[in-house]
């Protein structure tokens, strides 16, 4: 920076070297340390013995979930879940309030893919596969306490469910979809949002609802939902994982519905001049 | 386990490929099903590790709803990346 030649081609070329030495020893030192890592799976690792043992042990007599990892995720560790479930909620709401602005159509109802991808193959695939996902969707939702799953996964394949129907039959419509005899089905935009809303709302009130029982934020066992503790933490982990599929659900919508505003309307995106197809 | 060590060198290598030319190509939408490409090798390794519900959300996540993003914003944005 300091020398006298003209920033431009000199400047890039230094950089480029410099990019070039880099690379490898960052590589070397990543690989060097890797090396240094336990054996994958080996039982005397930190991993294996610190806090792991523990939760192997108590976890199913403790939760009534099979699954450590939604025990862990939803009970030990929900004040964390409930951070993550914030921050896709935020994330959410940024898209709508930066793209719905820029695409200067903030007709919440309406927004969406002005046209859908119609077409008779699309349509019978759609009307197949889209009630299993939905279907599935809720399976993994309740199932997440035996086997791998819960509201997180759950929730986006729902959001896909509804995804798809957009893809093929447009935007959900007040008074009904492109096709007379195709209802219009999902939530609008403005439903979305609320589902996304209902979600976080209802997280942080079973919580709020554990502490008006004399527990502390989110810890579940003084909740009057029966006499054994762990099946109380089952059916309070369940309504989490629900707030859970709730936002994310509500949260997928919001961003392809904002994200899609007039997609394809006049083959005129926002911002670059190109088209589509170019 | 010579075998899932084999399993697991061939995934790693396609990962890296597929990042690479997600990477190098121009067309915002093949990059994006290069992602997608990522996102399934990545499940299935994480899969093959014992970390199913890691790799049930990257499956989900990763494979299916980020790709459909990606899809829709190169829609957005004009599909040339240059």
């Amino acid at each position: 920076m300091g020398s006298s030649p003209p920033p431009g081609r000199e400047a890039t070329r230094v950089r480029r070297l410099l990019g070039a030495a880099a690379f490898p020893a960052l590589f070397l030192g990543l690989v060097l340390g890797m090396a240094e890592l336990p054996e994958f799976g080996d039982p005397a690792s930190p991993a294996s013995t610190h806090v792991s043992p523990r939760f192997i042990e108590d976890a199913a007599a403790e939760t009534g979930a099979a699954n450590m990892v939604t025990a862990v995720l939803a009970d030990y560790r929900g004040y964390d879940t409930l951070g993550e479930t914030a921050v896709i909620f935020a994330a959410g709401l940024g898209c709508l309030v930066i793209l719905a602005a820029a695409g200067g159509r903030p007709n919440l109802p309406a927004a969406g893919m002005s046209h859908p991808f119609g077409s008779v193959i699309l349509d019978a695939a759609t009307r197949i596969l889209v009630p299993v996902v939905l279907l599935f969707a809720v399976y993994v939702l309740i199932h997440g306490h035996i086997s791998p799953g819960g509201g997180f996964q759950g929730g986006v394949l729902f959001g896909s469910g509804l995804i798809m129907m957009r893809l093929v039959w447009g935007p959900a419509r007040e008074g009904g979809g492109r096709h007379p005899d195709v209802p219009a089905f999902g939530p609008s935009l403005r439903g979305s949002l609320i589902l996304a809303c209902a979600g976080i709302l209802g997280y942080a009130g079973i919580g709020l609802a554990a502490m008006a029982f004399g527990g502390e934020f989110l810890n579940y066992g003084t909740l009057p939902l029966g006499s054994d503790p762990a099946h109380v933490r089952e059916l309070a982990t369940l309504g989490i994982e629900a707030a859970v599929f709730l936002t994310v659900a509500g949260t997928v919508g919001v961003l392809f519905d904002t994200i899609s505003i007039g997609m394809r309307e006049n083959g005129v995106p926002i911002g670059s001049g190109r088209g589509p197809g170019e | 386990m010579a075998e899932g060590h084999l399993i697991s060198i061939g995934l790693l290598a396609a990962m890296v490929v597929t990042a690479a030319c997600a990477l190098a190509v121009k067309d915002l939408l093949t990059a994006a099903a290069l992602f997608g490409a990522f996102s399934f090798l990545t499940a299935t390794w994480f899969a093959l590790l014992g970390a199913v519900d890691v790799a049930f959300t990257e499956a989900c996540v990763g494979g299916a709803l980020t790709t459909i993003l990606f899809v829709s914003t190169a829609f957005r944005t004009g599909r040339s990346f240059d």
